[in-house]
């Protein structure tokens, strides 16, 4: 019960900050601020497609229902969170670039990446009993595979800005931003985890159900 | 490798007497590139081609695999005291002949349709057109195993298939871009580079992952 | 334990723990527990959709239980060093239709690393000389099926599984068949056979073992069974079945 009111919490703290609080960017204007949410989305979207990946791993390795459940639950929250990446990033182009969607690395990954998680779904959705042992393998791949399609994606144009955040020198906004985002980055991770917890309950449940029936 | 040349030779009988995959996929490349250059894709001519190369994998592929579910013949093999890597990569290098093939009959279609000129450094080509097709293959091998064991809808193989093979897709067009503009192996050596390290992850990840996906 | 080579009565050939099995759902296998000694015949009986073809599967290691062990010859079915002694044939062939009988057979010798005169012979066993130069996919049911043993006992194994062999064949076939099972057993193979035929296992086999709803219902002497006794099984151990239920699998006999 903690868990969902506090990622609440935090989610609405998140919010009001981010659009009350934080000041307003010099060059791109108030449009800036759906950062707050693209960002964090991205972080939330990747954690949990690695969550998946290693569930996978262990789900191959082991064979335990459990790392199967885990992998799922979190493939399909991961997916939300990509979606919200991928339509808050055009949303901020749109004012910012003068363009919908550009091919720059970044976006382009995250593109592919919702495609290859919509194949994990599917493969989920429409396999008999192998499709547990198949969809991880595809979880498996698709995120050895990331780093590639990330490289590829860098021979194209990069019109996205330089990361300011997520940079080897260090972030580069300005304190007050940083900590909002810092704000929100824990909050979209604190919903992350509640929903994790939601759909893992449900997964047992089914499994528990199926059982009991054919008892 | 005893086993290997007999899953190798057993492959190769078999697409010879059934005649289904080479030839639908030559027909279907053909196709593509066809409707491709009747509706004035000529100027993205390389990236047509690789596209087409990719669809005629994609669904050629997921046939291959299926001769091994119709009589359980899968289980034979996995009984069989055989390194289960050995049912891939004879099944993979079977499929590179076949796709070896059709290539054949694509690029000669493609020439002609999109006029392309012999490039100044035809070796550069060659090896682009080697690995990116080595890559597919090696991809659409593993995938097309997944899907037919999986019992799972066949027009998953193409849809598992067109994402992660982007790596792929993007460098191997940017490569012929180049190389049918003149350029030498030397511009287009990252997008050699990606195309290496792709035939490099997928032809190790069946290594490791390919029993999993056969043995239930 | 490196049991692999004894022929002795005292280490089962074949054993299974505390089988489980789950495919899509619920378990098809629950809690499945059996010994075959060397040189002895294990019948599996039990209605459609029992798990029958299931457990051979498991037996046979090309599927791995989802939970407990199965122990073949003394090592974990795991273990690829066994699986040159195990034997299986299945529903299906497992045949590529587009070879011929002869080219099947050496294809797995090739697998088992045979001389080529082993596929020879298995052929001879069976009496398939007429159709060696046939494309399996040309023959009919009952020689596909022939074809299908010649390809199970081609390397000589030491544990047999079979799933309804006699189907499809003719009476000098089953007979032939018969013969050979015989002669398999005097040489110390163990071997299980599943079938529905009540009188075919009594003929058959040492020892029964009932499978209904995936449990073990009973595990006895072959001697003693009767079609009664058989009837009275089925009955009361199955699983509160009132027909197909939404989203629930069909108990299909085939192990997909």
């Amino acid at each position: 019960m903690i868990l969902p009111v506090l990622a609440a919490l935090l989610v609405a703290t998140g919010v009001f900050l981010a659009l009350r609080v934080a000041p307003v960017e010099a060059f791109q204007g108030e449009p800036y601020r759906i950062l707050y949410i693209h960002v964090p989305s991205v972080v939330a979207s990747y954690v949990a497609f690695t969550v998946t990946f290693v569930a996978s791993v262990l789900y191959l390795w082991k064979r335990e229902r459990r790392f199967d459940r885990v992998a799922y639950a979190s493939a399909e929250i991961g997916q939300v969170f990509l979606t919200m990446v991928l339509l808050t990033g055009p949303i901020w182009g749109k004012p910012v670039w003068g363009t919908w969607w550009t091919w720059d690395a970044r976006l382009t990954t995250a593109l592919i990446l919702w495609f290859i998680f919509a194949g994990y779904l599917m493969v989920r959705a429409w396999s008999g009993a192998q499709g547990t042992r198949t969809a991880a393998v595809i979880a498996i791949i698709g995120f050895l595979d990331i780093p590639l399609i990330h490289w590829s994606a860098r021979l194209l144009r990069t019109l996205h800005p330089r990361p300011a955040v997520f940079r080897p020198e260090g972030p580069d906004l300005p304190s007050s931003m940083l900590l909002i985002l810092m704000v929100n980055m824990a909050a979209f991770l604190l919903m992350y985890l509640a929903l994790l917890r939601v759909r893992l309950g449900q997964e047992r449940l089914r499994d528990r159900l199926l059982e009991e029936r054919a008892l | 490798m005893r086993p290997l040349l007999a899953i190798l030779r057993k492959d190769l009988t078999i697409e010879g007497r059934a005649r289904e995959l080479a030839p639908s996929m030559a027909v279907l490349a053909l196709l593509l590139l066809t409707a491709g250059s009747a509706s004035g894709m000529v100027n993205a001519a390389p990236a047509m081609l690789w596209i087409t190369l990719l669809v005629a994998a994609s669904l050629g592929l997921a046939r291959s695999f299926h001769q091994e579910l119709d009589q359980d013949q899968l289980s034979a093999l996995v009984l069989a005291p055989i390194n289960p890597v050995l049912i891939y990569v004879g099944k993979g290098i079977a499929n590179l002949l076949v796709m070896i093939a059709v290539e054949g009959v694509t690029l000669f279609a493609f020439t002609i349709l999109y006029n392309v000129g012999v490039p100044r450094e035809p070796g550069a080509l060659a090896l682009v057109l080697l690995l990116g097709t080595a890559g597919i293959v090696m991809l659409g091998t593993l995938l097309g195993a997944m899907v037919a064991v999986a019992r799972t809808r066949e027009v998953l193989l193409p849809v598992l298939l067109l994402p992660l093979a982007v790596p792929l897709l993007v460098a191997a067009v940017r490569a012929t871009e180049k190389v049918l503009a003149g350029q030498g192996i030397a511009a287009v050596s990252s997008e050699v580079g990606v195309l290496a390290s792709f035939a490099l992850l997928f032809g190790a990840a069946p290594v490791v992952l390919f029993e999993f996906v056969v043995r239930e | 334990m490196e049991t692999l080579g004894s022929h002795a009565g005292a280490e089962p050939a074949i054993l299974a723990r505390g089988v489980w099995k789950s495919l899509t759902g619920p378990p098809v296998l629950r809690d499945v527990s059996l010994t075959v000694r060397s040189g002895e015949t294990l019948a599996l009986l039990g209605p459609n959709g029992a798990g029958k073809s299931t457990l051979l599967h498991v037996l046979a290691g090309v599927m791995r239980p989802s939970r407990g062990v199965v122990v073949i010859l003394g090592r974990s079915v795991e273990d690829p060093a066994v699986r040159r002694y195990i034997g299986f044939a299945g529903h299906r062939s497992a045949l590529y239709g587009h070879l011929t009988a002869i080219e099947n057979l050496r294809f797995f010798a090739d697998l088992y690393a045979l001389p080529y005169r082993h596929a020879e012979l298995s052929l001879e066993l069976f009496g398939l000389g007429e159709y060696r130069d046939t494309p399996v996919r040309l023959l009919s049911r009952g020689i596909v099926q022939r074809v299908s043993l010649a390809r199970a006992i081609l390397h000589d194994p030491r544990v047999l599984l079979l799933d309804e062999p006699f189907t499809g064949l003719d009476a000098s076939s089953a007979t032939r068949l018969r013969e050979l099972l015989s002669s398999l057993r005097l040489r110390g193979c163990s071997i299980v056979v599943a079938t529905h035929q009540w009188n075919e296992a009594r003929e058959l086999a040492d020892h029964a073992v009932v499978l209904v709803g995936g449990r073990v219902a009973a595990n006895e002497p072959a001697a003693g069974l009767t079609p009664d006794r058989l009837a009275a099984l089925y009955e009361e151990r199955r699983p509160g079945v009132r027909g197909p239920r939404p989203g629930a699998p069909v108990y299909a006999e085939s192990t997909e």
